[in-house]
């Protein structure tokens, strides 16, 4: 399966991608039992943890990237990360000694109230080096133990690697090794606790000039737009991997051949033009990160010599010869793209709401210790709510792709 | 009702009303006035009282705007152009960048984000801004700005962000997070003041309530209180320049790279900050930088005035909003050894327009000085509801202040400017284009500037009077380039200017690890004669680190260090403990021969593990005998049980030769029993030679301690002293604290006996309530009678107060006062002490009440009763006649409150209330003072192990103990080792019920006062340097040795500080007069009387001033111990450096009731420099 994942993107639409998908798999394989992970109808899930978590938020592709995975079911997700967090919850803590950051962080996730959650620590952590290591694991053994209430099921995500941004910026070298540590020692943690864990730190693969590769993050330590676009990748494929590959192809008699990733009939006109009534199993991802990898790719073998385009409702979205067509074209775009954008949207908006809702601002004011003057504000944290459902009711029809027609139009005068 | 009618007498409708609402009505029925108000003031002008917002016309607005003689003042923009600017920043075009949020305080749910970031842009150079772009949108909260040559930063919320405009179209094409994780506790706190450095960093604030964690290529970065962030983007190193203050909405740098920091809720204006600085409200620093401008509350902004435009006498101010008072303050800053004084100037716009809310400046590419008015009748969101209807969303103006025919400065070419241009413009007399210049500099790369550079510097005239100048800027730029110009940096240090010095050192501290010869360039710096060039070296050595480093910052320690000087060299010495502390224990003169640089560095540190060095110094006898009090006082605090028992016992013997410094010993001896509970053995005769060797002080302290340490065998020796009738009385009540401290059956049967029926009343009083701290149960019926016996003049509070830390003794009081009758003015003190508990006393609240028979009172106003109230104020109430009530000491406000720095500071100053507070907010304070209570003074509860609860405000913090203030002003010292928890209580020390015995009338006199305070007219406290505290002298209870000194000793004994006088605190009314006629006289042999004042002034600088009254008629002066001859309304005196005390006595007959004031006055050409000491 591993193998045919890698010969089966036979196209030199993106050499990274391969480079990328192949090491997905070693990622996901190195100490892995999770092979059956699932998000299960009516889970809630929950992120805890740094600045990646956090941040994601801005982007959206994570939870994208999960919610089009099982399009079926009703998943609720909920992001409680906090920039500059550690394992005890340290930034947390608000006016209170740092310990009590722990306390608050209990109860962000008795907040989130999730069945499952996602925990992802140890990128700041790892500037102690091996002299910190120990502590490090040991705190997050606790954590482990004080998020593990029984019926929750946990996922570790590693660190993300470190991209050397050039001078003056720090090399990443020494900090490189040292994510290397804690993410050995993590994925042995998450092994000892028959714990799911991505490694993000040996899949992700920073900016190479050699090999041609993009930026993918703003400042050596933080992923960009891109960098979490392939993280959402890494992370739905460690987890629950599954052939994001969508083909359709036609043999010689024009019956269908495979049908990969999608439900699909055709029928032909007096015209010849062929006409394609699809449903895709998911919404395609791309175009996240920029790349169209996920798109339908498209094969007819019985088409006459000639030019054809394809054609979505009246708008054309590729042309080709009858050998290209004979080849397989790949889509640059297809329909559900932007449902897919449109998705990430709504997701996104969701999330802020939720930020303001969770973390408002004023915090003294409303829940902290002034709050005997300004307590009444917090009557506002409710009335997020309708909010939050209202984009979540986008969502739940958003991530279910729509049935959508395609025609594949001789060119009048083509030749080729 | 006649609007114009303000006299009670020439308003025959109020007096009837009073009658209605006399002192009994309003005590007991609140809500009778009400009633009976309502048949006089329609409910229409009440409710117009409530949402009283000024006229938002520009125009209008600006004719209320009165600027300095010699300016203007013009609109350069507007709403709806713009609303809700907070922040401001000019582009190196020219353009005005300005953050707004009209979503401030608080997002609505639902809402989505939609502040703004505008660019405005004056294409015809008319001085009116007429074209607008929205440059980014979306954002939230926005509270700062700052446009570099490569893109736009924005503080917003949680993040700090960068846009880029490549096409510059004004409008943001990308987007990405710097720094994400600043917190968001309270809005107006959020990152703020986005400055540029001149060496090619960027400088921003967040403020007090702000806990922020960022992560960094470098690792994390820490702040959770206010300070100031440098953030060198190129290589994203962060670190905090420095701490503290409570909303330090202004930074600025000056021509020579120091900086200054003003304050939106502090009280000490304009601060001088460095690398490292600390100021108020830092967590866990033992010491702090004072402000300098002590007094002066609420500012925000900050900017230098420079550039040619304004006039000479106006170059180098600082600028900064008094957005509360509705004007913008200047202020001179000064040398004064290695800081500055900033004495205040004339005011640069004043306004009577509420909603004038000047917040941040900016000095203009045009030279003019552009003001960012945020505009609203509301200032707040802790104290004012977030949703508050009078809160302003959409208003907002850009003012221009120009000085009158002067011409503008050219605006300079920059962004298209070449390096050999950009270099010329590094000597503009324009601060604005110089650092622009700069910027360019930095973002077009060293290759195509360091050369340029070389060649520009070399080519300058050694000779021009400006050369220092002008080669620190070029090493500024060398610095933003990341190639520091080590040969400039060798010229500034060979300056004759000691500001370029200071410059060349602080160009070290950049990065010291990577300079050749960094040592020699510190040798150069320590042994220079100006101190902030030694400041400036000790900033370089904090950041290079080592025992190097600490052994030759100990070299500058002197014994006459000038405070920030101090404060330097103590966080050196403390940061580089690590460093010093097992090499100082291998070598204790590792820093010199002078002990005391040692027990300098020790005391940076304050911990048991530094004291070794001292200790075997000690032990081997190499102490100086001058140094031996303090040496024993600091082994006392910090040592173990074998190093205090041998403290112990050479005090003792220095006691017993009557060598100095016995006092100071026993002191620390003290504080090491409370907070470490480490005690010394010490025997009962020990406790006896030291009661018969010692100085009165010495003794009372030995009288405590003897409990303290639980000597075996004192009770009897305490119980003697108590007993004794002459035993002076702070000895007795130290005995009694000696008893209870003791803890033992038989110091527990000694108190019984001592609270006896048999005792005279004063001992019953002091044995009680030592009874009730040890027995409190037991004490109960002692303390109901002596309760019960208690007359007004004697002090029950220690009575009760054992019973306010435990509410089940709180309780089982109760139940003992049942039946029982108290002293109504005795109930009534008492009864204050609750306004701060936060325990649950309420049932024994209910008994003294009963007892005394004070009647319950419920203050609180309902909206409309407010509305009615405010109304009835604004046509009745009279600020003259409220003054004088604020100053009753029956209400206590002057003893809790300052007014320009002047009186108490239990409570906010409040300089500027009337300016800032809607009326009902006042209102509301008075009446129930738990309702909002003020950033910085909320009470923090204890609850002790024991399970007893202790409540005040922090004064201070340190790993072992707190200290707290209680409502009483007292220091309570707390070992961390007896506290079980630690929160931050809802109440306010502002016991409820103070205005109860006013009459309706004088409540609204009082109130109108209070918002008086600030606004323009009588009640602005003037920036003029005024005496406002004083000192004087009373009949201290009617002691009679007190008056045989002052009938018979000559006059001068008057100045001598005989420990026997008390002087007592007394104010200036906010005009600076003092009412001389409330100073009580004392009688001399012979029938004259005589009153005695006192004042300080704080001299940084000796030299001649001057003193002037505005009527010295039938004063004697005294300058310390000296007379000065010849007082006249202009007096000179020259004083040497240090705090100086005066002396004034005037014979009652001459003197009579004219009120007095003294303001300070420099003298041309005279080198002082002279500071009034106010406060408490």
């Amino acid at each position: 399966m591993r193998l045919k994942c890698c010969l089966s993107l036979r196209h030199s639409f993106a050499r990274f991608f391969l480079v990328a998908s192949c090491l997905v798999s070693l990622g996901a394989q190195v100490g892995r039992s999770q092979s059956s992970f699932e998000l299960k109808d009516g889970d809630r899930v929950a992120f805890l943890g740094d600045t990646f978590v956090e941040r994601a938020i801005r982007y959206g592709h994570i939870e994208t990237a999960l919610t089009a995975r099982w399009p079926d079911r009703e998943i609720v997700f909920r992001n409680i990360g906090w920039s500059g967090d550690n394992v005890g919850g340290r930034a947390r803590a608000f006016f209170d000694p740092v310990d009590a950051g722990f306390e608050n962080l209990k109860n962000h996730v008795q907040l989130a109230d999730p069945s499952v959650v996602f925990l992802s620590y140890g990128a700041m952590a790892a500037f102690a080096g091996e002299s910190g290591l120990d502590d490090f694991i040991q705190s997050y053994s606790k954590l482990i133990e004080t998020v593990d209430t029984g019926n929750r099921r946990l996922v570790i995500v590693s660190p993300t690697p470190r991209e050397a941004m050039g001078h003056p910026m720090p090399d990443p070298k020494a900090q490189n090794q040292n994510l290397k540590f804690y993410t050995d020692a993590l994925r042995s943690l998450a092994s000892r606790h028959d714990i799911p864990f991505v490694d993000l730190f040996n899949t992700l693969v920073p900016r190479s000039v050699a090999r041609g590769t993009r930026a993918i993050t703003d400042n050596g330590i933080h992923l960009n737009d891109y960098g979490y676009a392939q993280a959402a990748e890494r992370i739905v494929q460690a987890l629950a991997e599954h052939s994001t590959v969508k083909r359709l192809s036609l043999d010689k008699e024009g019956r269908i051949e495979e049908a990969k990733g999608l439900r699909a009939s055709v029928s032909k006109n007096s015209k010849g033009d062929l006409g394609f009534e699809l449903k895709d199993e998911r919404l395609s991802l791309s175009p996240l990160g920029g790349d169209h990898s996920q798109n339908l790719e498209l094969a007819v073998a019985n088409l006459p010599r000639g030019e054809y385009r394809l054609e979505y409702e009246g708008k054309v979205i590729a042309t080709g010869s009858a050998q290209k067509w004979k080849r397989g074209i790949q889509l640059a775009w297809e329909p559900s793209n932007d449902q897919a954008e449109q998705l990430r949207a709504a997701i996104n908006r969701k999330n802020e709401h939720f930020f303001h809702q969770w973390r408002p601002q004023n915090e003294t004011y409303i829940r902290g210790f002034r709050k005997h003057e300004q307590g009444q504000n917090a009557a506002d944290l409710p009335k997020f709510d309708p909010f939050i459902k209202a984009e979540e009711m986008k969502i739940a029809k958003l991530k279910k792709p729509e049935a959508y027609k395609l025609t594949l139009t001789r060119v009048k005068g083509g030749e080729g | 009702m006649s609007r114009s009618c303000n006299g009670r007498a020439a308003c025959p409708q109020a007096t009837a009303e009073l009658d209605v609402t006399s002192t009994a009505a309003w005590n007991k029925q609140p809500y009778l006035f009400v009633v009976a108000a309502l048949v006089f003031v329609s409910s229409s002008w009440a409710q117009r009282a409530l949402t009283d917002i000024p006229n938002p016309d520009p125009a209008y607005q600006q004719s209320l705007l009165k600027p300095a003689e010699g300016f203007e003042v013009s609109l350069f923009a507007s709403d709806p152009m713009i609303a809700k600017p907070i922040a401001m920043s000019f582009d190196a075009k020219g353009r005005l960048w300005v953050a707004t949020s009209e979503t401030y305080p608080q997002i609505m749910p639902g809402q989505t984000p939609s502040d703004k970031v505008y660019r405005l842009e004056d294409t015809d150079g008319d001085g009116k801004a007429d074209k607008r772009t929205v440059f980014a949108d979306g954002l939230l909260t926005p509270t700062a700005i700052l446009v570099m040559p490569e893109g736009v930063y924005v503080g917003n919320s949680t993040e700090l962000l960068f846009f880029e405009d490549k096409d510059d179209d004004g409008v943001a094409d990308n987007k990405r997070v710097v720094l994400s994780g600043f917190g968001t506790e309270d809005t107006h706190h959020i990152v703020h003041t986005l400055r540029a450095g001149p060496a090619g960093r960027i400088y921003f604030n967040q403020s007090i309530y702000i806990h922020s964690y960022l992560e960094t290529p470098h690792g994390i970065r820490e702040l959770k209180a206010g300070g100031v962030w440098r953030l060198r983007p190129e290589t994203m190193e962060l670190d905090v320049y420095s701490r503290g203050l409570v909303n330090t909405w202004g930074f600025q740098f000056d021509n020579w790279g120091q900086t200054f920091q003003s304050d939106g809720a502090g009280s000490e204006g304009i601060s001088h900050s460095f690398p490292g600085a600390a100021f108020r409200t830092t967590h866990g620093y033992d010491r702090i930088l004072p402000g300098l401008n002590p007094g002066q509350p609420k500012m925000s902004g900050l900017e230098i005035i420079s550039g040619r435009h304004f006039p000479e006498e106006w170059q180098g101010r600082i600028i900064t909003c008094d957005f509360r008072g509705n004007r913008i303050n200047a202020f001179k800053p000064v040398d004064s050894n290695s800081g500055f004084i900033a004495p205040q100037q004339e005011d640069l716009v004043t306004s009577t327009h509420g909603s004038f809310r000047p917040i941040d400046l900016q000095m203009g590419p045009d030279g003019a000085l552009y003001v960012a008015d945020w505009y609203n009748p509301i200032i707040q969101h802790g104290e004012v509801d977030f949703r508050d209807e009078r809160r302003d969303h959409t208003h907002g103006r850009i003012w221009r202040i120009t000085a009158k025919d002067r011409a503008l400065v050219k605006k300079p070419t920059i962004k298209d400017a070449s390096v050999s241009e950009l270099l010329k413009h590094l000597i503009a007399p324009e601060a604005w284009t110089r650092t622009q210049a700069k910027l360019f500099l930095k973002d077009r790369g060293a290759d195509a500037v360091v050369r340029p550079l070389k060649n520009w510097v070399r080519s300058l005239d050694a000779s021009d009077s400006q050369i220092d100048a002008y080669r620190l800027e070029a090493l500024w730029v060398s610095l933003s380039l990341m190639k520091p110009d080590i040969g400039l940096i060798d010229q500034l240090l060979s300056s004759n200017d000691f500001h370029a010095r200071a410059a060349a050192v602080r160009a070290l501290e950049e990065h010291p690890e990577r300079i050749d010869g960094i040592y020699d360039f510190m040798e150069r710096a320590l042994a220079d004669e100006h101190p902030r060039v030694q400041l400036e070296a000790l900033h370089v050595l904090r950041a290079l680190g080592g025992v190097r480093a600490a052994s030759l910052a100990s070299q500058v320690y002197s014994e006459s260090m000038d405070e920030a000087f101090e404060f330097g060299l103590w966080t050196t010495m403390k940061i580089l403990a690590p460093d010093w502390q097992s090499a100082a224990v291998k070598n204790p003169r590792l820093f010199g021969s002078d002990t005391r640089a040692l027990l300098f560095a020790i005391r940076s540190v304050n911990q048991p593990e530094a004291l070794e060095p001292l200790d075997v110094l000690w032990k081997s006898g190499e102490i100086e005998e001058a140094v031996m009090p303090d040496a024993l006082e600091l082994l006392g605090e910090l040592g173990d049980a074998a190093i205090v028992t041998d403290v112990f016992q050479e005090t003792l013997s220095r006691a017993e030769r009557s060598l100095p410094g016995v006092l100071k010993v026993l002191k620390a001896l003290e504080q090491s029993a409370t907070k470490r509970k480490v005690v010394p053995e010490a025997t009962a005769s020990d406790i006896e030679i030291l009661l018969k060797k010692g100085d009165l002080e010495s003794r009372i302290a030995i009288a405590r301690l003897s409990g303290a340490w639980k000597v075996k065998g004192v009770v009897g020796t305490l119980e003697t002293l108590v007993k004794d009738l002459n035993t002076d009385t702070k000895l007795s009540l130290a005995a009694v604290e000696g008893l209870v401290s003791l803890d033992s059956s038989e110091s527990k049967s000694a108190l019984l006996r001592l609270g006896g029926s048999n005792q005279p009343f004063s001992t019953r009083l002091r044995a009680a309530a030592g009874y009730a701290q040890s027995s409190p149960k037991a004490a109960i019926p002692m303390v109901v009678a002596a309760l019960s016996d208690a007359g007004p003049k004697d002090d029950a509070r220690p009575l009760i107060r054992p019973y306010l830390s435990n509410g089940r003794m709180a309780d089982a009081l109760a139940k003992g006062l049942s039946g029982i009758t108290i002293d109504g003015d005795v109930a009534t003190v008492g009864l204050r002490l609750f306004g701060s508990v936060t325990t649950n006393t309420k049932l024994l609240q209910a008994a003294m009440q009963k007892a005394g028979g004070i009647e319950p009172l419920n203050q609180a106003l309902d909206t409309e009763q407010m509305a009615d109230f405010i109304g009835y104020t604004h046509a009745n109430g009279d600020a003259a006649r409220g003054e004088a009530i604020y100053r009753r000491d029956s209400l206590l406000c002057i003893t809790c409150h300052a007014l320009g720095g002047s009186g108490g500071s239990l409570g906010p100053d409040l300089t500027s209330i009337g300016a800032s507070a809607p009326m009902d907010y006042i209102v509301d304070s008075l009446l129930q003072p738990q309702k909002k209570i003020k950033e910085g003074y909320h009470v923090v509860s204890l609850t002790k192990k024991d399970g007893s609860v202790l409540a005040g405000t922090l004064v201070k913090e340190d790993s072992e103990s707190f200290v707290l203030r209680d409502m009483a002003d007292q220091r309570i010292l707390v070992a961390k080792s007896d506290v079980a928890s630690q929160t931050i209580s809802p109440v306010s020390l502002m016991p409820p019920g103070l205005t109860a015995p006013l009459r309706k009338d004088e409540l609204a006199d009082l109130v109108t006062f209070l918002s008086s305070i600030g606004k323009e007219g009588d009640y602005k406290v003037s920036s003029k340097p005024v005496v406002r505290t004083f000192r004087y002298l009373d009949d201290q209870d009617g002691s009679r040795a007190f008056a045989d000194i002052v009938r018979h000793k000559p006059i001068e004994h008057m100045v001598t500080d005989d420990p026997r006088f008390v002087w007592l605190a007394a104010y200036a009314r906010i005009d600076g007069l003092l009412p001389v006629a409330e100073i009580p006289s004392l009688r001399r042999a012979g029938e004259q009387q005589y009153r005695y004042f006192q004042f300080d002034l704080d001299v940084k600088s000796a030299g001649k001033i001057g003193l002037r009254f505005n009527d010295a008629d039938g004063f004697r002066l005294w300058s310390g111990q000296e007379e000065v001859e010849g007082v006249e309304n202009e007096t000179r005196v020259v004083l040497g450096e240090g705090k100086q005390t005066f002396t004034l006595a005037a014979l009652r007959g001459d003197r009579s009731n004219r009120d007095l004031s003294i303001e300070i006055f420099e003298i041309p050409g005279s080198s002082a420099q002279v500071q009034v000491v106010n406060g408490k």
